[in-house]
């Protein structure tokens, strides 16, 4: 899974989750967080607090000036989203994301 | 009979002691994992850049873009403005009553659905192309979001007098 976002936007990514079990149908109550990070490993966005609804997983990106670590450079970052269900933690990713410069 | 010799009666296979068995641990594939990500998508709710402008002649216009802000003027103002993106859709400010019109009142701008054709009416020295709503917006603002892959046309008649800064960001 991949997306491509431009350098300075702010967008949320929506993560559409499947339970193969089918026990689980809403991710809100399961406390969903966020890791975005760079390629060498650095977070820029550590366990942020995700919105959900149903399956669907939103994370913000700020790639702009205004985001969490200024303005993101171009290249390859990771997302993880995560969510606690009693003693599990699942970790889902990485969804790769593409930042790129399409004033150039 | 037991169990097992009936198994083996009825040609159930059973494992060769011959074979060798990997002693590594199987690599968890992710179709095998209860919770799967089956879908990603993207919802702007900042500005993104555009990446191309010109006007009615083909001539390119001048874009001023700022990255940081992903707001770009559109100069100088040509008849017509044809902006190439890398988005595709435009999305009406949420703030808006009649969705496809951008502006809040004087309702400078709207959206022609089918050929996604942007036409902003005023008269300005520069046009400002905000590539989505954004939060803390004033009556005055206005903001388009796209997608990718498509063209927008942006046109003026220069009859209205719109005291829209219009290179006002956030």
């Amino acid at each position: 899974m991949a997306i491509l976002l431009a350098k300075g936007t702010k967008e949320i990514v929506i993560i559409d989750v499947a339970d193969d079990t089918g026990s689980i149908s809403d991710i809100s109550i399961l406390s969903p967080t966020y890791d975005f990070i760079t390629d060498a490993n650095v977070f820029i966005y550590t366990a942020a607090v995700a919105t959900a609804d149903g399956m669907q997983v939103s994370c913000l990106l700020d790639t702009s000036a205004s985001g969490p670590s200024g303005l993101l450079a171009v290249g390859h970052y990771r997302l993880f989203i995560r969510f606690t269900i009693g003693t599990e933690l699942p970790r889902l990713g990485p969804v790769d994301v593409f930042i790129r410069d399409t004033n150039s | 009979m037991s169990v097992v010799k009936r198994f083996q009666k009825i040609g159930v296979v059973q494992p060769d002691p011959k074979v060798e068995r990997s002693t590594t641990t199987p690599q968890t594939r992710s179709d095998e994992q209860r919770f799967q990500i089956v879908n990603v998508t993207s919802r702007a709710v900042g500005p993104q850049p555009i990446s191309k402008a010109s006007d009615s002649a083909g001539r390119g216009a001048v874009v001023e873009a700022s990255p940081s802000t992903g707001i770009h003027s559109v100069s100088p103002l040509a008849s017509s403005v044809t902006v190439t993106s890398l988005v595709t859709k435009v999305l009406a400010d949420p703030g808006i009553a009649n969705p496809g019109w951008g502006g809040i009142s004087v309702a400078p701008l709207y959206w022609l659905d089918t050929d996604h054709e942007i036409r902003l009416l005023g008269s300005h020295n520069k046009w400002s192309v905000f590539t989505s709503p954004y939060s803390g917006r004033t009556g005055t603002k206005w903001s388009i979001a796209v997608l990718r892959q498509r063209k927008m046309r942006l046109s003026h008649n220069g009859t209205l007098a719109w005291p829209l800064n219009l290179s006002q960001g956030r």
